[in-house]
């Protein structure tokens, strides 16, 4: 996909999704997932000073990418990144229990999304990392069925490392909303996961 | 649960928290109401948010990067997790590890050489970094990274892989970094930033020049050592860029730096992207040592990244800190490399001037200066001015400029003044010749960075009073002096250059060059080198050694006559002008690239307009075509813009004149057109203030000439500073057709003041010299309007029935309006607009009624004002 489709793509699934399209929010969710993976290839070979890679920074990248940032109202952006930041959840927890169940053998695989291109390793995460991190996306899950709007905000700041700003534009909430939830599903989240760890 | 009790829950949570600890418990049990199920919630919800926020900080802090580092495979730790005796024992006994300094994702350690017994610095590449990286390629970039060379600069020493090892040395520097020194202080003091600025500013230059962009600019990358600061890591980030393994998949472009520091192209990764992005960080940093941090907010580096591609930077607001800095450097952080400084060279000199004129405004100085005193009682002053005779003036000694009188400290380095070149010749053309040659030895040596050269208008106006060496020297505020002759005969050329010691007029440095005339551009740059070394200037050199003059031709033929078509007295006569036009021709006949020869036709043509009726737009067109032609020839010319700007002004293209004389001033920060231009323009579009300072940056660049000085008065008048304007415009009444003009804005200003009888004396005295074309409507309007109305409607009779010209529609409306018949004055106005003889003065005091009337609006329209 060229850089200029990329972005007339990215921006009628953004107008979608602010229509509500759930196919849209899947469709933009799969080539934020691809673009990142891309990224991660390129990652290696830049020298970014100070510069510590994490999950903020690759998802600005892919948005500085793909976005056609003249046509992005303040919205949109908040859109984009808030799906954006739905995908880096699922990259790092699928991986997370892939990995998990690679160590433990077999079981069924949760759904997984093939990355378009191949993804070589680094350090592989320790058990206890491993554990943390599929009890948190548990946590996630269940946090979702009882209350979805506080996971999102999880999902925002944790996995997209949005502001509040960002996070209330993304989610179509208040930033006193945006903090409240925040505060909530942090303490909600801690019992759930000191309760699966223990 | 259902949404709501969740949502009701989320609220009670929050209420619950924001109660001191001690009352909580009390606090939950209330709001329950005894709900028991809702109780039990909030209070391990309570327990749990006692340690949520550290856990989640510590997850994002420790599991979130090795995660995404696990699946994206992208991991960047510094220098490999190597111990400090591993990497001592790579490098072997070439050099022994004293400690490690600390640094970004590179590992820094001091080190003593022991070949050399000397302390080295020795910085590590990131292990992978190091592993995609070709040691040899690295090697050899780095070698072109260390031949550079200058005061500022930390130079490179070495480069060398040792087992997987890849690392490069440079002299150890005692200091700190400029990051340290911000973290520790804040701002800056104005004068230390300003100083270490300037030697970052000169670093830049020096490299740039060189081809070497930077690339990471950054306080880190800045020691402070003594009174100097260096720039470190000069070249490093190409280096790495040029010897990485996969270079097709790097992101294309200038991607490596810090995120904080890069420049909006930078970011987005734009192949074109070039040496201004070095220009832009520059600007960051100075911010950063005003402003004490940087102009942009966001909560990571990459939040930074995207702020500048979309925040305009926050403008700085230190009260201690000139504007015209500030401003500079908001100019620096402009989202787009063209609307930046585009030269670091340029940059210097704008920081130069600005350090000038804020010595202006020391208080001290202020009461010397004329401009700055203030005149009490201005009509009271103005009428005792003129009661003394015009004799009595003629004799008054020049105005004194304190600020170069003194060698301010905000001058440092070298200066002189180039006196014209003396001639002995019987063939006139050699007067031009020798002409020539003072301009272009001034062109030169001001393209020397440290050096401040006076404007050749400013001399020969000097030396044309009468005025020696030493009088000369102090008015300029020069240290040296420079005096020449010309023998020319045949084809063959005697030239003798002296350095002159003002203080005594004895001879320090003198020397004879005996040459052909085919030989003269060789000549003329021995002689710059020459002088360049006696007063120690920096010239600039291109690549290939030889001196960086940019003479804009080759041929020999082509310059001579595009000198001659220089000569200044030719513009103020028709037959002149048509003379100059012929000369131009002939040079470009000669060298059809030549473009100075093209911005040289642009201004005849410019001239030419103002005094055809009926033919003025279409001189005014013909100017711009030709200066169009000029920028296309050579984009670094400052004058072709300059010529530019003056025709789309003309021609009342306000946002392309604007662009083209920001471009002049940039690219020729020394020439004086560029800013009468621009000041000009702002008093037509109506901004003053900006008229202000481009006409005060004229007057600063050329003291002493006429044409700064009517700008300045009039950007002064416009102000509402009439008797400032005035006193300006005082030493200028000599009677030739240039200096006329003064006569017609001090004019104005009387008429602006209601001082009819000396507006009318000046008018009078503007039309005896015939180069003042609007001076007979003004002295008309002036008689009418002091009572003398029968002589006021003569003269609108000779302008009606065309037995005499005065700026056509546009006289005739001024006489018309000083007679009260406004009807008249309008419908002429709007001819005057259709024929392009509107004069600038519409915009000035005199006309101040005029536009307070409804029917100006239309004008204003016509004239596509905003």
């Amino acid at each position: 996909m060229t850089e200029s489709s990329a972005a007339a793509t990215v921006t009628d699934l953004l107008r979608a999704v602010e229509h509500g399209d759930r196919d849209a929010i899947d469709a933009l969710f799969r080539l934020v997932y691809d673009e990142l993976s891309i990224l991660a290839r390129r990652q290696r070979r830049r020298w970014h000073g100070d510069l510590t890679l994490n999950t903020t920074a690759l998802v600005h990248e892919v948005y500085l990418k793909v976005a056609d940032q003249k046509q992005f109202p303040v919205e949109s952006r908040a859109h984009f990144f808030g799906v954006a930041a739905k995908a880096m959840r699922h990259i790092l927890c699928n991986h997370a229990r892939d990995r998990g169940r690679k160590k433990r053998g077999g079981g069924a695989p949760h759904v997984t999304l093939e990355p378009a291109h191949e993804i070589a390793e680094q350090p592989a995460l320790s058990d206890e990392q491993l554990d943390t991190l599929a009890a948190l996306d548990d946590a996630l899950e269940s946090l979702e069925r009882i209350a979805e709007r506080p996971a999102r905000v999880v999902e925002c700041r944790f996995f997209g490392g949005m502001d509040i700003d960002d996070t209330s534009a993304a989610l179509g909430i208040s930033p006193r909303t945006v903090k409240r939830d925040w505060v909530f599903a942090r303490a909600w989240l801690r019992r759930e996961i000191q309760l699966k760890l223990e | 649960m259902q949404h709501s009790r969740v949502d009701q829950l989320i609220v009670l949570f929050e209420r619950a928290l924001e109660a001191p600890p001690e009352r909580r418990a009390e606090l939950v049990c209330e709001m329950a109401g005894g709900d028991g199920a809702i109780e039990q919630e909030l209070n391990s919800l309570l327990a749990a948010h006692e340690s949520a926020g550290d856990y989640f900080d510590s997850l994002e802090r420790d599991l979130i990067p090795p995660a995404s580092a696990a699946v994206f495979g992208a991991g960047l730790a510094p220098g490999g997790s190597a111990s400090l005796a591993e990497v001592q024992e790579a490098l072997g006994d070439s050099y022994r590890i004293v400690r490690e300094l600390g640094g970004g994702m590179s590992r820094v350690f001091l080190a003593k050489d022991m070949r050399l017994g000397r302390d080295v610095v020795i910085k590590v590449l990131p292990a992978d970094l190091a592993a995609s990286t070709r040691a040899d390629r690295f090697r050899r970039e780095i070698q072109l990274a260390a031949q550079l060379q200058h005061p500022h600069l930390v130079p490179l020493l070495a480069s060398d892989s040792v087992g997987s090892l890849l690392y490069y040395t440079m002299p150890f520097v005692a200091g700190e970094s400029l990051r340290e020194r911000i973290a520790r202080d804040g701002a800056l003091p104005v004068r230390d930033a300003r100083d270490i600025w300037r030697d970052v500013l000169e670093a830049l230059a020096y490299a740039h020049t060189r081809g070497v962009i930077h690339r990471d600019i950054k306080p880190g990358n800045i020691l402070l050592s003594g009174r100097s600061a260096l720039v470190t890591d000069f070249g490093i980030a190409r280096a790495i860029e040029a010897a990485g393994d996969d270079a097709s998949e790097t992101a294309p472009g200038l991607t490596i730096g810090t995120p904080a520091y890069m420049a909006p192209e930078q970011v987005t990764g734009d192949p074109n992207a070039d040496h201004r992005v070095d220009i832009y960080a520059a600007g960051l940093v100075m911010y950063e040592m005003l402003g004490g941090g940087l102009p942009f907010s966001g909560a990571s580096s990459r939040e930074l990244m995207l702020a500048r591609l979309t925040q305009d930077p926050a403008p700085l607001t230190r009260a201690d800190c000139p504007s015209g800095l500030a401003q500079l450097v908001g100019r620096c952080l402009a989202r787009g490399p063209h609307d930046r400084p585009q030269t670091a060279e340029a940059l210097l000199a704008e920081l130069d001037a600005i350090s000038d004129s804020a010595a202006v405004t020391d208080p001290e100085r202020r009461q010397s200066s004329l401009r700055g005193r203030s005149v009490v009682a201005l009509g009271l002053a103005a009428t005792v001015l003129l009661g003394v005779s015009l004799g009595t003036w003629l004799q008054r000694k020049p105005r004194e400029r304190p600020r170069s009188a003194v060698p301010a400290v905000s001058t440092p380095g070298p200066s002189i003044a180039v006196l014209p070149v003396v001639t002995i010749s019987s063939d006139p053309r050699d007067t031009v010749l020798a002409a020539g040659l003072t301009e272009e030895l001034i062109a030169t040596l001001s393209r020397a960075g440290n050096l401040r050269v006076s404007p050749t208008v400013s001399v020969s106006v000097l030396r044309g009073r009468g005025l020696d060496v030493r009088q000369i020297a102090e008015s300029l505020g020069v240290v040296h002096v420079l005096e020449s002759v010309l023998q020319k005969v045949g084809p063959r050329l005697r030239f003798q250059v002296r350095l002159v010691d003002p203080r005594d007029g004895s001879a320090r440095w003198t020397e004879t060059y005996n040459r052909e005339m085919d030989d003269i551009f060789a000549m003329q740059d021995d002689i710059a080198r020459a002088v360049g070394r006696e007063v120690g200037a920096r010239l600039m050199t291109g690549p290939d050694g030889r001196l960086d003059t940019r003479r804009y031709t080759p041929s020999i033929v082509a310059y001579r006559a595009y000198l001659d078509g220089m000569e200044p007295r030719l513009l103020d006569t028709p037959a002149g002008r048509a003379q100059a036009i012929a000369h131009f021709t002939r040079a470009i006949e000669a060298d059809s690239n030549f473009a100075a020869a093209y911005a040289g036709m642009s201004n005849v043509y410019l001239e030419e307009a103002g005094t055809v009726p009926g033919k003025q737009r279409e001189a005014f067109a013909l100017a711009r075509t030709w200066a169009l032609k000029a920028v296309a020839l050579d984009d670094s010319l400052g004058g072709a813009y300059a010529a530019l700007g003056w025709a789309e002004n003309a021609l009342r293209n306000w946002a392309a004149a604007e662009r083209a004389l920001k471009r002049a001033v940039e690219l020729d920060p020394r020439a004086p057109r560029g800013f009468e231009g621009l000041a000009r323009l702002y008093m037509l579009v109506g901004r003053p203030s900006e008229q202000l300072a481009a006409a005060r940056a004229g007057e600063d660049v050329a003291p002493y000439s006429v044409a700064a000085a009517r700008e300045l008065a009039l950007a002064l008048s416009v102000n509402g500073r009439c008797g400032e304007a005035i006193e300006v415009l005082a030493p200028f009444k000599e009677l030739t057709p240039a200096e006329g003009v003064a006569g017609v804005v001090r004019g104005q200003c009387y008429a602006a003041m209601a001082m009819w009888p000396e507006a009318i004396a000046e008018f009078r005295w503007a039309v005896e010299n015939s180069g003042a074309r609007t001076a007979l409507a003004f002295l008309g309007y002036a008689l009418a309007r002091g009572g003398q109305r029968v002589e006021a409607e003569r003269i609108l009779d000779d302008l009606l029935t065309g037995r005499k010209y005065s700026h056509g529609a546009f006289g005739i409306a001024s006489v018309y309006m000083g007679l009260g018949n406004y009807d008249a004055a309008f419908v002429w106005l709007a001819k005057a607009v259709d024929e392009y003889s509107v004069r600038i003065y519409l915009m000035g005091p005199m006309f101040a009624e005029l536009r307070r009337d409804p029917r100006f609006a239309d004008i204003r329209r016509r004239m596509r004002l905003p």
